[in-house]
């Protein structure tokens, strides 16, 4: 046996390991045989640069959220029409409190009312019941969606140019009156002049401004009563929507106010629904002392301070870099007029590129100097780091409870601090080569993207809010070793805080 | 003398530099899955790999399976690579493969061959002479990588990981999941197994140099 010692032997066979080189042992097909492997573990390598197609929702994200934000205001802005019946349903079960009615009358209101609406009150009795009930508008109404036959009934809702019923005070007596014609001759006779809720087309006896509103809303009532019940019925419930005293309002009325008119609809709100809302504001400011006058607090937030993230995806003439970079940093934002804010900050950007030979523009002693022939370069890989100083111009045009919608536009200058990357050199032998640049930051590019940015800030608390907001930046000149022009994509998460920088009571 | 160590220095920085920028590329395209690159990168390490597998499988085909499972492992985990850990961006990543290499040997061996305690020599042992050596060394290196090659996967695993990786019986009795008596026995049992193949082969040797 050989006379070797443990430590010769393992000496001995870690030199071996060392220094022996088997050769080709695995033949001249071993490439292929692990590259098929490779396709199945790593997936089948596609040169074409549509492959990053998957970064295109980037590019499709701010259009996506102005519809989103459009969409997101018309639903807010607009009423449903289910709001509308909804309500007019609500109303229809209240009782009717009209300007002149009694217990007595509102309790044969109802059921004239409900009747109207379906269409089937076809008697004089049931007009004059209404008429009687002390709402003149209702009579109207039910006779316009009744029965035509009742022909003081058509008189008093469906001619504009005849005195129409008036609702003016009646006593519970006249509520009792067996008959519409009955009614509406009591209703003629009555004090037109004490009547503030003339339902007439001349109404000479009320205020010009009240004349003027009235007349607007009745000739506008009288005939879509004539036309649509629905539509009288809209306005009688909404009439009946402000509950009344039982005594008259003998003052003059105020015009009304259209947002008073809390039913929905474009109806509604334009029919002469507000007389008992008159009645009741009249008696309030008859009978309440006035309010002490608070002067409103005035809270300024003009400034706003945030931090911002964003992965960025640069593109040199749509060929996209290998991996995303990314964009941090702190914004400010001023509030100049409102709605308006002008923006800035400092944002540490890092961005990789790739781009073709043609579309980057290195020194020609970059070329001459590592003796490559500009002609052969097939592309260029790189990577910046650089300090963005954007100047941005943003306006709020959606605002919606703590939410708002906002666009902004702007500049950016940018402080290149480092760049590297690699110019990829196919030879004649066909390898390709790659050769390396790396310089350190000096170069300093004034306004050399442009930006263009959608996003939507939702309030956190007073002062916090979220932001999310899709960029672009186009290109206004080259940047970097290459002058290379880039665009490029992402979104912006950030949170802001907005201090309060003034509060005064006026 | 002086001048020349000066620009011997920076020609060597400037080698380094180069290969390291060449290296650095292969790797970026291997990261984003680049075939060219990982062609050059697989050319570039291939022997280095057969070296290592070589030693550890007597049969080519395996060799071959343990290196391509290699290679897979390093492209796809290149991206753990940390290249700015060494000046020398290759002989790190040589350091790393070679982790990744031993290591998916060790898996194969606990896959395939854990079951093997201890063999016996085989017949073919005494056939791993080379006759077409022809230097007056007594051993080659060659016929040492042969020889361990002839151990039993038990022996040779845990010959290579003790002499040649330089792991400890702890290390190894972990990795290979045995006991580290167990260790120590296979040790020592492939060490005398190597002298048995070796002193064959040296005693074939002086019997073939007289006939020179």
């Amino acid at each position: 046996m050989l006379n070797l010692s443990d430590k010769e032997l393992d000496r001995l066979s870690k030199e071996a390991a060392q220094e022996y080189e088997p050769g080709d042992v695995l033949g001249p097909n071993s490439w292929e045989k692990l590259q098929s492997r490779l396709d199945g573990d790593l997936g089948h390598f596609n040169p074409n640069p549509l492959r990053h197609i998957r970064r295109f929702p980037f590019y499709y994200a701010p259009a996506l959220l102005v519809l989103l934000g459009i969409s997101y205001y018309y639903l807010t802005k607009s009423p449903p029409a289910s709001r509308n019946i909804t309500k007019n349903t609500f109303t229809n079960q209240i009782p009717t409190n009209s300007v002149n009615s009694t217990p007595a009358a509102q309790s044969s209101a109802n059921p004239a009312r409900s009747a109207a609406k379906t269409g089937v009150s076809g008697t004089a009795s049931n007009a004059s019941s209404v008429a009687a009930a002390g709402n003149a508008s209702d009579a109207s109404s039910l006779a316009a969606a009744g029965n035509a036959s009742n022909a003081s009934s058509l008189a008093a809702a469906g001619n504009a140019s005849k005195p129409s019923a008036n609702a003016t005070v009646k006593t519970p007596s006249d509520n009792t009156a067996g008959n519409a014609r009955t009614s509406l001759s009591r209703v003629r006779s009555s004090d037109k002049a004490a009547s503030p809720y003339d339902l007439r087309t001349s109404g000479n006896n009320a205020s010009p401004n009240e004349v003027r509103s009235h007349d607007r809303r009745s000739n506008g009532h009288n005939a879509s009563s004539n036309l649509d019940g629905e539509r009288a019925n809209a306005q009688t419930v909404q009439s009946s929507q402000y509950p009344q005293p039982g005594h008259a309002a003998q003052s003059t009325p105020q015009p009304r106010e259209p947002e008073r008119s809390t039913i929905g609809g474009l109806s509604a709100t334009k029919t002469p629904a507000d007389i008992s809302d008159s009645a009741l504001k009249a008696f309030t400011l008859k009978s309440m002392p006035p309010a002490p006058i608070k002067r409103a607090l005035y809270i300024r937030r003009d400034w706003q301070f945030g931090l911002m993230a964003a992965p960025d995806f640069a593109s040199v003439n749509a060929l996209a870099g290998d991996k995303p970079g990314s964009s941090v940093g702190i914004t400010v934002d001023y509030q100049f007029a409102p709605r308006w804010y002008i923006s800035s900050g400092l944002l540490l950007d890092r961005r990789n590129y790739a781009a073709r030979a043609q579309d980057f523009h290195a020194p020609l002693s970059y070329y001459s100097g590592n003796g490559i022939d500009p002609k052969h370069v097939d592309f260029v890989k790189g990577s910046l780091r650089m300090l963005e100083i954007p100047l941005n111009l943003r306006y709020d045009f959606s605002v919606t409870g703590s939410t708002l919608f906002f666009a902004s536009a702007g500049v950016s200058t940018f402080l290149l601090t480092a760049e590297n990357g690699n110019c990829y050199v196919s030879t004649l032998s066909g390898r390709e080569m790659a050769w390396g640049y790396k310089q350190p930051g000096n170069g300093n590019y004034l306004f050399s993207t442009m930006n263009l940015s959608l996003g939507v800030e939702t309030g956190l608390s007073n002062s916090m809010s979220l932001l999310i907001a899709p960029y672009i930046k186009m290109p206004i000149g080259g940047i970097g070793f290459g002058q290379v022009q880039m665009n490029s994509v992402g979104i912006t998460f950030g949170v802001k805080w907005a201090p309060v920088t003034s509060m005064r009571r006026r | 003398m002086r001048s020349y160590t000066i620009y011997h220095f920076k020609y060597r920085t400037y080698e380094l530099i180069a290969g390291n920028t060449q290296i650095q590329v292969l790797i970026a395209g291997c990261r984003s899955n680049d075939r060219a690159s990982q062609k050059e990168l697989y050319n570039l390490l291939r022997d280095y790999a057969v070296k290592i597998c070589y030693r550890y499988q007597n049969n080519l085909d395996v060799v071959e399976e343990i290196m391509n499972e290699g290679f897979i492992k390093l492209f796809k985990n290149i991206h753990q690579f940390e290249e700015s850990r060494h000046p020398d961006v290759l002989a790190s990543l040589k350091g790393w493969f070679k982790r990744i290499l031993v290591n998916t040997c060790i898996d194969h061996y606990r896959k395939n061959a854990s079951y093997i305690n201890g063999q016996m020599l085989s017949e073919d042992a005494e056939n791993i002479a080379d006759k077409q050596e022809t230097g007056i060394d007594i051993l080659s290196y060659k016929e040492i990588i042969e020889a361990i090659r002839q151990l039993s996967p038990a022996y040779r695993t845990v010959f290579n990981l003790f002499v040649i990786e330089g792991l400890s019986h702890e290390e190894i009795a972990r990795h290979l999941g045995i006991s580290i008596g167990s260790s120590k026995s296979n040790l020592s049992k492939a060490r005398e197994n190597l002298r048995k193949i070796l002193t064959k082969k040296t005693d074939q040797k002086a019997y073939v140099e007289p006939i020179r």
